[in-house]
């Protein structure tokens, strides 16, 4: 059984229609790459999923259980973790606050008054911050990380939910492309040791090919192709959309491996 | 029948015109602006003053009166512009608390400049001979000028809508309602478009006052009682909607004008209802547009002083200690004034557990230190309880008004909030001011003393030391605790604290309860130290007040409230001694604070050692 | 016309354009290509001002550009046509167009609203609506036009095929071609390369926030290697 399958998903701004009524499924263990030009709807297609909108129509089951509308937390409840395009965490604490405060959320402590944060899941959390490479910045407060390390305390903080899927906005967004390919391998270890499935949208072509299992293409907001990476590349449909026509169209003379 | 219900619709109509007016100015300039005018209604009891000068002056013919009124508008529109070139255009890019706290530093500096001006007497306009009489609808008198108020409305209402969709200036003010950033990549200064925003703004709130006199003579509570009800108005019409100014204004009217005959209490009821079912509803108001309600991140975004978790302890303990000491080094009074502080301090603190920890703008705290006053008060005065019963029951009154606001207060954010916090501790006031039979009214509630073994100072004095200090200590311990964290969560990323599983409604919630039953403590306190309650208590300044030693002491620093706590109370009761205009002054302080001095005295002491240590 | 040097710009706290820089000759459409997140919208923000450039100097005509708040680059000569397009949905089209009007500048073609419905005359019919029932294709159109009725010396445009229908890129990609015509100069930004083929003279491949290649439009289509690595799957 599929992990995630979603059917005729849709939504649509004042008229335009951002998702139109798209479907697939992720596999438990799978990496997934969604990918698709400017205004394919991947964004939205992703908030759907992720609860920060709601669907006009369309059916989301994970784990068998329909989760459609559902909210963020009772979203993250139900196993699924997030990471966002431009990396949210919380910026008045360290890391290890960031990780402990997850960590708190996931095993429903967060009405405790009385006993104090500093001394709750530190061993844990220390691991998970030496498992994304940040063991030594767990006292930094988060002001001071680079960018690159947001990211990964970011994920860092979305494992810390314990999460059986992870949907991940753009991971490698404004971050250097050397530094990409080291945040995606991290990630594939990290979900790999874990059984978890991914579910990520991308634009470096390097990374999506890279580390996708499986890569879906969208384009104005329905499905053009979900298939294998290698299928995906020779797509004549695939290149057309990227393109605004196929290369021969544009004038540019074809040939070469692509 | 008929006729008296017709004629009490004429009278709520009527009411509207002004409060239309004042809504539909403070409307438009946030709108364009992004600003909250504190001082709207100064503009307002200006107009009001203006109006009765030129008029004395001009005569009380048709023409002259009319004369007066636009001449009132127009000078209140000037007034406004210096506010707006001074003042404002400084703070545009400062976190909404800075303009709240800001523009009311120029309510008391209006308040004090006024009283100087005018007197302290109320000044009863002469209503222009043609307008003087009534006539008889359906058998009841109606007055003249109320009909004249009933057509200026929708008048005024046309008046703006043709200049809003005529004129360039009004295309341009809607464009920049939507979308400045856009405007001004399309070439216009914004500079001049606020300015000239704000005199419209101001010139209608002058406008309001100045037609408002003949039916009111003017008075120095003017400004602070209609500021309260724009903000109920613009909240339920939604912002930057002028039509839902109007709508708002006349529902607000009507509930006035109809309530009053039934029963004045049941009014503030139902406006609280009302308010309620519009929130819930739509939360950006009757006619107002969703995307409006988009918020600057919260106040204080920042990390956290790390020094402090390490030295709190200590210095807590070693200040617990001076302070247990104290008895032997200063009178009576000296002991008075430092419970004064004791209690502020716990007030100041369980707003900053909402403001600084929360990222929630409370501008109504002073309703929960109110409830808990009159919570302990009403108890010994109606029921004989004893004080230890009465401490006891003051917590839980305000924590339970706190549940009951909180819970709608938690669906708005940003400057939303802060005008709905306003609104619903101007309604706890009016209750306290209005329901003679129960609260005594403005004579409130005397004779609250404490149980003989604490009646003496000193002794009163270390039960509050340990009631305030044992409070203190717990919201510092919640603040630290995983719920304190969550609710940092949710102020620093409330998309990433969602995603992590945080219930941000249900954690602010809970965090605006806690805090409303810790200042209800405060108000117990406060009642049995100073033997009675009056509705002073509730009131906007006092919610200010908090906002101030805040901001004096830095809105996130831990041990900032109580520096801030101790130097406002020390300095009002200073500043009360020492001179008449002590209003202006603190409106100076505080305007000069948040111009020079937006990170408070501990945040200014701090950089300065930061620069040494770091 | 343009010429843009050494710019350095971030994107909240992620760096988006390191050491960016290029120019425009009078009345030449260059196209700036490259994938999404290449740092082209954050490129054309920075030129017209709402992205604050770290480091570098715009220059138009001449004149730097550098530290000058929005309103002030746009009287300069910048027009700016967002990605999102940002029309005023709650003005008619008239109002969305009169809220850049601006006095003719010298050097620059003069614009007014007949001018512009002459360029798109689908506004002619819709002068009245408001601009959040327009279609995606119109919403363009308005756009474009509103930023012309500031006379600008330049023009930029950010992405503005994505979304349409094939048919409105055609329109679309006539009425470039007329406004080059009319002397305007344009910095078109695009990932649809078929679109800045037919209607650029020169290009400016970008990728992770770096120029990656500069030269003219009929050189880069001979080099295929370019399109395959910076643009395509």
């Amino acid at each position: 059984m599929s992990l995630l399958a979603v059917e005729g998903l849709a939504k649509a701004f004042g008229g335009v229609r951002a998702v139109a009524g798209i479907g697939f499924m992720v596999q438990p263990g799978e990496m997934v790459a969604i990918i698709g030009p400017n205004g394919a709807g991947k964004t939205t297609c992703f908030n759907l999923l992720g609860g920060q909108l709601r669907p006009d129509a369309g059916r989301v089951t994970f784990g068998g259980r329909n989760i459609t509308g559902w909210a963020p937390p009772a979203l993250a409840r139900a196993g699924i973790g997030r990471t966002f395009q431009v990396a949210q965490v919380f910026r008045s604490m360290t890391a290890r606050e960031n990780v402990q405060v997850a960590r708190a959320a996931c095993r429903r402590r967060l009405l405790s008054l009385l006993r104090s944060l500093a001394g709750t899941d530190t061993a844990e959390a220390d691991r998970l911050l030496d498992a994304v490479g940040l063991a030594a910045a767990a006292d930094q407060p988060v002001t001071a990380l680079a960018y690159a390390d947001l990211k990964r305390l970011e994920l860092a903080v979305a494992l810390a939910g314990e999460p059986i899927l992870l949907l991940m906005d753009e991971p490698t967004a404004g971050i250097a492309a050397s530094e990409r390919q080291a945040l995606m391998a991290l990630v594939r270890n990290l979900v790999a040791a874990r059984g978890l499935s991914v579910l990520f949208t991308e634009h470096d072509m390097d990374v999506v090919f890279g580390h996708a299992d499986r890569v879906i293409v969208m384009h104005e907001g329905a499905l053009l192709a979900d298939g294998a990476p290698e299928r995906i590349r020779t797509d004549p449909r695939v290149r057309e959309v990227y393109l605004g026509g196929s290369l021969d169209d544009v004038g540019i003379a074809a040939g070469g491996q692509a | 029948m008929v006729s008296f219900v017709v004629a009490q619709f004429l009278t709520g109509l009527a009411n509207a015109a002004a409060l239309f007016l004042v809504a539909a100015g403070l409307s438009v300039i946030f709108g364009v602006t992004r600003v909250v005018n504190f001082a709207h209604g100064s503009f307002y009891m200006l107009g009001a003053y203006l109006t009765y000068s030129f008029v004395t002056r001009l005569g009380t013919g048709l023409a002259e009166f009319w004369i007066a009124v636009l001449l009132a508008g127009l000078v209140v529109g000037a007034i406004g512009v210096m506010v707006e070139v001074l003042l404002l255009r400084r703070l545009y890019r400062s976190p909404e608390l800075m303009h709240l706290v800001a523009t009311f530093g120029v309510v008391l500096i209006i308040q004090d400049v006024t009283l100087a001006l005018w007197g302290p007497q109320d000044l009863v306009g002469p209503r222009p001979a043609a307008l003087a009489g009534g006539i008889t609808v359906l058998g009841e008198r109606v007055p003249i000028y109320d009909l004249v108020l009933i057509v200026l409305g929708p008048l005024v209402l046309g008046g703006l809508w043709l200049l809003l969709n005529r004129s360039r200036f009004g295309i341009l003010v809607r464009a920049a309602t939507e979308d400045r950033e856009m405007v001004s990549a399309l070439g216009i200064d914004q500079k001049w478009l606020f300015t000239a925003v704000f005199f419209l703004g101001a010139f209608l709130a002058g406008l309001g006052g100045a037609v408002q006199l003949p039916r009111e003579p003017a008075n120095l509570m003017m400004d602070l009682n209609i500021i309260a009800e724009a903000f109920v108005v613009v909240v339920i019409g939604g912002m930057g909607s002028i039509g839902g100014a109007y709508l708002a204004a006349l529902i607000i009217a009507l509930l006035h004008a109809f309530g009053i005959v039934i029963l004045p209490e049941i009014t503030l009821v139902l406006v609280f209802l009302v308010m309620a079912v519009v929130l819930v509803a739509r939360p950006w108001g009757l006619l107002g547009r969703p995307e409006a309600i988009t918020s600057a991140p919260a106040h204080g975004v920042g990390p956290e002083a790390r020094w402090q978790g390490r030295w709190l302890v200590p210095t807590f303990a070693a200040s617990l200690a001076a302070l247990a000491l104290l008895p032997l080094a200063t009178d009576v009074y000296g002991l008075q004034v430092t419970t004064e502080v004791l209690i502020f301090a716990l007030f100041a603190v369980s707003l900053q557990f909402i403001i600084g920890v929360g990222g929630m703008i409370s501008f109504g705290h002073a309703a929960y230190l109110g409830l808990g006053a009159y919570g302990a008060a009403l108890l010994v005065h109606h029921l004989d309880a004893p004080m230890e019963l009465a401490l006891v029951a003051a917590p839980i009154a305000a924590g339970v008004g706190a549940l009951v606001f909180g819970w709608l207060c938690v669906r708005l954010s940003g400057v939303y909030l802060a005008m709905l916090t306003l609104a619903f501790a101007q309604i706890t006031w009016s209750a306290a001011f209005q329901w003679y039979a129960f609260t005594g009214g403005d004579n409130g509630i005397l004779g609250i003393w404490p149980s003989p073994w604490a009646a003496d100072p000193v002794i009163y004095y270390y039960v509050t030391l340990l009631l305030s200090s044992a409070a203190i200590a717990a919201l510092w311990r919640a603040r630290f605790a995983p719920f304190g964290y969550a609710l940092r969560a949710a102020r620093d990323s409330e998309l990433r604290a969602a995603a992590v599983g945080i219930d941000v409604r249900h954690t602010r919630w809970l965090a605006f309860a806690l805090a409303g039953t810790a200042a209800g403590l405060g108000g117990g306190l406060y009642a049995f130290l100073k033997g009675s309650v009056f509705p002073d208590v509730l009131a906007i300044p006092v919610s200010v007040d908090g906002l101030v030693m805040l901001l004096l002491g830095g809105v996130n620093a831990v041990l900032g409230p109580l520096i801030g706590a101790a130097a406002v109370t020390g300095g009002r009761i200073a500043l009360v001694a020492e001179t008449e205009l002590w209003r202006a002054v603190l409106g100076a302080v505080i305007v000069g604070m948040v111009l020079w001095f937006p990170d408070g005295i501990a945040g200014t002491v701090r950089r300065g050692f930061g620069r040494g240590r770091r | 016309m343009l010429a843009v040097t050494g710019l350095q710009a971030f994107h909240g706290p992620a760096q988006a354009l390191f050491d960016v820089s290029f120019d425009a000759a009078r009345g030449e459409v260059l196209a700036l290509l490259g994938r999404n997140g290449a740092g082209k919208s954050t490129l054309l923000k920075s030129i017209i001002g709402l992205v604050p450039a770290k480091a570098g100097e715009i220059a138009l005509d001449g004149r730097d550009l550098s530290g000058l708040a929005p309103h002030r680059r746009a009287a300069a000569g910048i027009g700016y046509v967002p990605e999102d397009r940002r029309v005023f949905k709650g003005l008619s089209v008239r109002e969305n167009l009169a809220v850049a009007t601006r006095l003719p500048r010298a050097g620059a073609p003069a614009w007014d609203e007949p001018r512009v419905v002459a360029l798109f005359p689908k506004l002619a019919e819709l002068r009245d609506r408001r601009g959040g029932q327009l279609s995606g294709g119109e919403q363009q159109m308005l756009t474009i036009g509103r930023a012309l009725m500031g006379n600008p010396l330049v023009l930029l445009l950010d992405e503005p095929s994505t979304g349409l229908a094939p048919r409105i890129v055609e329109a679309l990609a006539d009425a470039v071609r007329a406004m080059k015509a009319a002397g305007v100069t344009i910095l078109l930004s695009e990932q649809n390369l078929a679109f800045a083929a037919r209607v650029a003279d020169a290009a400016v491949v970008m990728a992770t926030g770096h120029v990656r290649w500069r030269g003219s439009m009929a050189q880069f289509l001979k080099e295929p290697a370019l399109a395959r690595t910076h643009l395509q799957v």
